[in-house]
């Protein structure tokens, strides 16, 4: 099976003009990331997955559920695609075409939610038998006073 | 909180009336307390009005470790924005709440106690999240105590701070309480109740 990488890779290998594929859980969380964003991904995250959810309030008070938002800048064009509990954003040049980018944002978001709901399982086997990694009272002491130590 | 790959990431929210203090905290917060080490980003990122106030948030992320990211959102006071501020109150792990220690600002204050209990009954989560209270303004000549406020805005029961965002004072102590009541939480959480 195709690693959620390699399917966002492949959207910018397929599409001409497109420079960038993130993906971002609901709350702006980046899960993926291919290809070039001049930004940090945390603030990008936070910012989508913020005008996402403004639309798609608009939306639900217009009785309509929200597909996708497509933005255009002067030499850019953002757009941006729902998926089960995450949002596909893809950012191509301004000649790129919408309907190719349209149409290869909802092959992969086929793909990604096979994926994500393959591994599922794995993950929460790993989380039960204890292996993920816990906050230990050592790395919260840690933490807090390194943060303390900031302000001596 | 959430697990996205093999990270932990918690929500904290400034919340409060407009003009509370509420980026103010989190500018302190950034330029004085957060080691340089936990910064994700240089600066905060702010989505401001044309007359300089939140128009929908101001976010700072910090990794505290490895594997636990806590992003700090310090939301809108402003009640033109209301619809905006509902919509980051899911999967919230602490909240503090800003309260204008001002005589004048009581009203202001009492509305978003309101709003807050709101909040609580339609997000469950947040009946389990941290909530800290911060008294804040108490440079200014005349501002009301803690011990006054608490019992006319029914936050007595919240742990609380008397502090200035202006000067930082009781700050420091404010948010290494609030960073240890969620880490202890996240600590203590079965592994079955996380997404």
């Amino acid at each position: 099976m195709l690693k959620i990488k390699d399917i966002l890779n492949g959207i910018i290998q397929r599409v001409p003009g497109v420079v960038g594929v993130i993906l971002i859980d609901i709350d702006g969380i980046p899960i993926e990331i291919a290809g070039h964003f001049d930004m940090n991904q945390e603030n990008m995250g936070a910012l989508l997955a913020t005008c996402y959810r403004s639309y798609e309030q608009v939306g639900t008070d217009l009785s309509q559920p929200l597909k996708s938002i497509i933005v255009e800048y002067e030499d850019l064009k953002l757009c941006q695609t729902s998926m089960p509990r995450g949002l596909l954003t893809i950012l191509a040049g301004k000649d790129s075409y919408l309907g190719m980018i349209r149409l290869e944002a909802k092959r992969a978001i086929e793909a990604l939610v096979q994926n994500m709901a393959d591994t599922q399982g794995i993950r929460e086997s790993l989380m039960q038998d204890h292996k993920f990694r816990w906050p230990d009272n050592q790395t919260i002491e840690d933490i807090l006073s390194r943060i303390k130590n900031e302000f001596k | 909180m959430k697990i996205v790959n093999d990270r932990f990431y918690l929500k904290v929210l400034l919340f409060g009336s407009a003009l509370a203090g509420k980026t103010t905290t989190l500018a302190w917060l950034f330029d004085h307390l957060i080691p340089k080490d936990m910064k994700v980003t240089e600066s905060i990122h702010s989505i401001k009005t044309s007359f300089g106030q939140t128009l929908l948030f101001d976010f700072v992320p910090i990794q505290a470790s490895q594997n636990i990211i806590i992003r700090i959102y310090a939301l809108t006071g402003q009640d033109y924005y209301l619809s905006t501020r509902r919509m980051f109150f899911q999967d919230v792990d602490g909240l503090f709440f800003i309260v204008d220690s001002q005589a004048k600002e009581m009203d202001h204050n009492r509305e978003f106690v309101k709003e807050f209990a709101a909040y609580r009954k339609c997000f469950p989560e947040l009946e389990n999240a941290a909530v800290v209270v911060l008294y804040n303004k108490q440079d200014i000549p005349g501002a009301q105590r803690p011990d006054v406020l608490g019992p006319k805005l029914g936050l007595q029961d919240f742990p609380s701070w008397p502090v200035s965002a202006a000067t930082g004072a009781n700050l420091p102590q404010a948010f290494t309480h609030m960073v240890s009541l969620i880490l202890n939480s996240l600590k203590e959480r079965p592994a079955h109740e996380i997404q």
